[in-house]
Parts: structure tokens; sequence; C-alpha cells
């Protein structure tokens, strides 16, 4: 049975027809597909070529950074290679003044008169030294210390500013802003002259500088082995610098104090002598008045112990004189030596308890004290003030302020932002519609204002490598200074 | 019919896919290539993905601002020593650009033959220039003997 030719192309049509809509809407869903596809690969792209230049501002900030800490381990070098010469000259000057204040008393007559002869001759060779090592100590010091103080400063102006350019040349939608700690502080603090100032005296000691003077300009030295024992002093005497003088030594043969002894300048003799001769007296006095014979304390007489078991009263003694006043118990393995005055009691149990004065003590402790007032007053050795940076040139050497190898505060981010392109949101929002028919909402994920982070710290290599064996107060005179990349700062760049 | 536009569906997805990979490739090179250029105290350094070519490239990118510490340096006749290239050394970035071809793909949507740049920076890494003592006793020797030594 034939079929009507209407129906045939009817079905023909339609067919056709369904054909087309099917091709249209497996097409519509292949470019839908290719569409979004390709927006999804645009956002991933976009993500991580705007972190790249977070990382790329981290890395060349916290580079940056580390060449900062080298430069100021370099200043801090250079401050420390001066002030050695500085120890040696100074300490030639004081030598030479002192030969000069034994030999020149014993002229035109002595032999030693010679020795006095030289030293006119040549300290102004010898004082020109001090004057140029001086101003050029403190120089330095003022310049180099404030540039390691406002370095980093420096280094992140010039970095950020770089970094923001750099990256605008490579795109210039790209938005760049930083988290740097020298914005918020000072990551070099001041408070290791002291360091400076033994690692020159320990680098001076060996070397050709000390004593350089002798027998150059004098010869003999009347006080050998002083110029070495005041180097050893000077970072006590000039950076207060604790527990520099590595051992006393001593000019003249002195030592046992924490600075040079000079016994054999009759003034300082003299006035040690008279210092612990006063003490005495006072000890005298105080042991008179507890006795009750308080009369003629300080007129010079010979030392007496007087026996104070009957006496209730204390002896109250001068605090300048107690730390020379040693008591000890008698027994009869052990009986008492006594050498200078003082007083005695019974103790519990009936032991007698001798209290005296120790003069060699006494004379140990003002002979250092004697030399030190001597040296500043009489040969030149500069005052000790109450602003140490300001006595050693306005500044000092650095190190992190928040101290260690790895402050937590040497540490810097970069953040980048860049939005997504609008075309690329348009194409997403519109397939989204399209395949939710009309139900998806505009996507917020594209929209979203992402900030990526990267961030950069700087160290000293404490405990690696070469230089695991640096003590930790001598890093900051090593240029040993590296950083890495790293994803957050601890405790800030959030 | 219905069965060609699958095939084109799958080619294009093809296309796609190819173009997608080539672009990870560029990016995958540089980012490798750079990190290894600034780790390596910026020795340019490859990369090892497949089918790409990477041009790294080592930019001076400033000099510290320490022109006063310089001057005083030098003017006391020091410069020669171990650590003075720290205040004068220029800073360096590695610049790396990497670039990766797509493959062939049959048909109209054919990413082959086109090109993709990935292209990353970073700063380098320097190499430590003292040693564990410091470099005191260098700065110390020269300064005496250029400026005090023999009164």
């Amino acid at each position: 049975m034939a079929r009507p030719r209407s129906l045939s192309l009817f079905r023909s049509t339609r067919g056709a027809m369904a054909l087309t809509v099917s091709q249209m809407f497996i097409g519509a869903v292949s470019l839908g597909i290719g569409m979004f596809r390709g927006t999804e690969v645009n956002a991933a792209f976009h993500h991580e070529t705007t972190r790249s230049h977070a990382d790329y501002g981290a890395s060349k900030l916290a580079a940056d950074h580390a060449r900062a800490a080298n430069v100021v381990v370099n200043n801090n070098v250079t401050m420390g290679a001066i002030m050695g010469p500085r120890f040696g000259v100074e300490a030639d000057n004081i030598t030479m003044d002192a030969n000069a204040a034994i030999a020149c008393p014993t002229c035109p007559n002595s032999p030693t008169c010679k020795v006095c002869l030289q030293y006119k001759a040549n300290k102004p060779r010898a004082l020109a030294k001090q004057v140029w090592v001086r101003a050029k100590q403190q120089l330095l010091w003022g310049t180099l210390g404030k540039l390691s103080g406002d370095i980093d400063k420096l280094s992140f102006q010039q970095a950020s500013g770089l970094i923001t350019g750099d990256v605008a040349k490579a795109d210039s939608k790209v938005r760049m802003r930083f988290e740097d700690p020298s914005s918020s502080g000072d990551l070099w603090g001041g408070g290791n002259a002291d360091v400076a100032c033994k690692l020159a005296m320990k680098d001076m000691l060996p070397s050709p500088v000390t004593g350089h003077a002798f027998p150059l300009l004098i010869s003999p030295n009347l006080l050998e082995g002083l110029p070495k024992t005041l180097v050893q002093a000077m970072p006590q005497m000039i950076c207060k610098a604790t527990s520099a003088a590595s051992g006393g030594g001593g000019g003249g043969g002195g030592g046992g104090g924490e600075g040079p002894q000079l016994p054999e300048i009759k003034a300082v003799a003299d006035q040690t002598r008279n210092d612990c001769k006063a003490l005495e007296d006072q000890m005298r006095c105080a042991v008179g008045a507890a006795s009750g014979n308080g009369g003629s304390c300080g007129d010079g007489a010979e030392p007496e112990l007087a026996d104070l078991s009957e006496v209730a009263g204390k002896v109250e003694l001068p605090s300048k004189v107690q730390p020379f006043v040693s008591c000890a118990t008698g027994t009869a393995s052990a009986p008492l030596q006594i050498s200078g005055g003082g007083y005695t009691y019974r103790g519990k149990g009936g032991a007698v308890v001798s209290c005296s004065f120790d003069r060699g003590k006494c004379e140990d402790q003002k002979l250092t004290e004697n030399s030190d007032t001597f040296m500043r007053e009489k040969l030149g050795l500069p005052k000790v003030l109450s602003n140490l940076a300001q006595s050693l040139g306005g500044s000092e050497t650095r190190k992190p302020s928040q101290g260690g190898s790895n402050p937590k505060n040497f540490c810097t981010c970069a953040f980048s932002e860049k939005p997504v392109d609008p075309t690329m949101v348009g194409i997403s929002d519109a397939v989204r519609k399209i395949a939710s028919f009309g139900a998806a909402d505009d996507s917020e994920a594209l929209r979203k204002k992402r900030d990526y982070r990267s961030c950069g710290r700087w160290y000293f290599p404490a405990r690696s490598g070469e230089f695991a064996s640096t003590p930790e107060d001598e890093q900051p005179f090593v240029a040993a200074w590296k950083w890495n990349q790293t994803t957050k700062c601890e405790g800030g760049g959030s | 019919m219905v069965m060609g536009w699958f095939v084109v569906l799958l080619l294009g997805e093809k296309g796609v896919s190819n173009a997608a990979d080539a672009r990870r490739s560029a990016e995958s090179a540089a980012e490798e290539s750079a990190t290894k250029s600034a780790a390596n105290q910026c020795q340019p350094q490859g990369a090892s993905v497949p089918k790409t070519r990477t041009s790294p490239s080592v930019i001076a990118n400033g000099k510290p601002q320490v022109e006063s510490a310089v001057a005083l340096v030098q003017a006391l006749g020091l410069g020669q020593q171990r650590t003075f290239p720290n205040y004068v050394k220029p800073l360096q970035n590695v610049l790396v650009q990497a670039r990766s071809q797509a493959d062939e793909v049959a048909g109209d949507v054919n990413p082959g033959g086109k090109s993709f740049e990935g292209q990353r920076d970073l700063g380098c890494l320097e190499k430590p220039i003292d040693a564990p003592k410091g470099s005191m006793d260098e700065y110390r020797s020269k300064l005496w003997e250029q400026n005090l030594k023999g009164y």
C-alpha cells in the first residue's frame, strides 16, 4: 500500500527539522562547553601569573634586604677595622706620655733623660696620628652607623619602586602592595659596640700595630708591655665593654685589676698609697668610736688591733671601707694572720674573730682606678661619657634589634591583585545561564577580588655549613646573610 | 550527521586541551627555570619540560643606595677587600621567558603551530662572600698600611 505523498513529504520535512534542531543543539552545547572550558583555563592561568608577580616582589624585596644585611655587616666590619688602629695609636700615645712622666723629672743628668728628649722630639708625630685616627673613627662610626640604621628603609623604597615598575611593564592591570617591616620600625639596633671593640682588640693584639711607636719613636720603652695591656683594656675604657681585658698584665709589672696599672708613675703610686692610708684611717676611727677611744684616729699612727670583745656597740664601717675589710675566725689549727690594723671580738662559741684592713686588695684596686684616672686626665684618654654612641661618633655598630640570627621581623611580603578579564567573566556567566536554563547566578568566584601573597625572609645561616661555628654575637660582623621565600611571615603579613 | 557533531566536539575539545597543555608547559618551564636560576646565584638554568624553549636572562636591577659608605671607605684606601663588593655589586633578577607550541589537531579548530608564552621574574640568591671569622683583619691591615704605619 502506497503511502500518501503528503505524509511522506511531511515526515521528510519533520525529520530534516528534527535533525537540524538536534544539530544546532549539539553545536550549541559543544560551543558552550568549549567556551566554558576556555574561561576555566583562562582563569587558572590568570591566577597563576598574577601570583607570579607577588613571588617576584617578595623575592626581590627579600634579596635586597639580605644584601642590606650584608652592607650593615660591612659597615660594622669597617667600623671595627678602624677601631683597632685607634686602640693601637691611643695605647702608644699613652705609653709615650707615661714614659715622659717617668723620664722627664730625671733630666738633665740621668741617662733616662734621653727618653724624655725622644718624647719631646717625636710626640707631635704621634699626636698627629692620634688626631687623625680619632677623627676618622668618629666620622666612620657616625656615618656608617647611621647608614646601617637607614639601609633597610632605603632598600625597601628602592625595591618596591622597581618591582612596581617591572610588573606594570609586564601587565599594567596588576596592582602591587607590600608589607615590609622597615616601614614600622628599626630592624637593626645598636648596642653591640662592645663586640666590635672586642673583635678589634683581638685582631689588634697579634698585629704589628700594637706598640708600633716603640722603638720607632722612643727607645727603650720604660713601660715594656704597657701598649699591649692598654690595647687589651681599650674595649673597656673606650667602648664600655665588659670583661674585655682578658688578664690584666700591667705595663710596669702591675696586674690583677680589670685595667692597666701604672705603679711606675710616681703620682699614681703616691695617690694609691694615700687613698688606702685614708681608708685604713677611717677604719681605725670607726673601731676607735666603737671602743670608746675615738680620740686620735687619723693621725697616721701605726696600725693596731683593738679587742672589742667587751664592747656592746657595733663597729660602723664606712661603705668605702667595707670592701677592704676581711674577717676570719681563728682556730687552733689555723691561727690568724693579721697584717694591718683592725679589731677582734669573740664570736659564737667563744672563737676569736678578727677583722682587718686588707691593704693589698686596696692598693690593687686603687692602683687600677688611679691609673685609669691618670690616663684620662693627664694622658689624653677620652673621658667616658654617659652616651656611648655619642662618644664614639654619633652611632654604633648594629645588630638585629630583635636579636638572634633569624629574627621574626626579618621577613617581608608582597601582594598582587588583578581582576579577571570582563569578557571571560561574561562568557562564563552566559554559559552557566544557558546550561542551567537560566537558574544559575553570575559567577562569584571570577569576580572575587584575590590578593596573592608571597613572602621572603632573610637570616644568618647560624646552624649550617661553614658558618655553623660563628658565635651569635659575631654574626653581625660576618657577611653571609641570605634569604629564602616563604608563604607567610610569622606574626604578620596576613 | 549527529555523529559528525560529536567528532567536531571531540576535536574541539582536543584542540582546547592541546592549547592548554602548551600554555601549561610554557608556564611550568618558566617557573622551573626561574626558580633554579635564582637559587643558583643567577646562573641561567633551563627547565626539564618537554617541547618548551626557555630563555633565562639575568637583569641588573638596581644597586644598594650606599654612596656615603663607598665614598668614606674608599677615601681610606679600601676597596679591594673580600666583602667590599657588597657595597657595589648590582642587585640581580632572573627573567625567564618560556615558549611552547601546541600539537596539531585535525579540523578547523587547530591550535597547531600556535606559540604560547610563560614568563617568570625572581630575585636571585647571592653567594656569601665572607668567611666564618669575618674580614675585619683585611680592612684593618690595609687601613693601617695606607694611613697610619710608620708615623
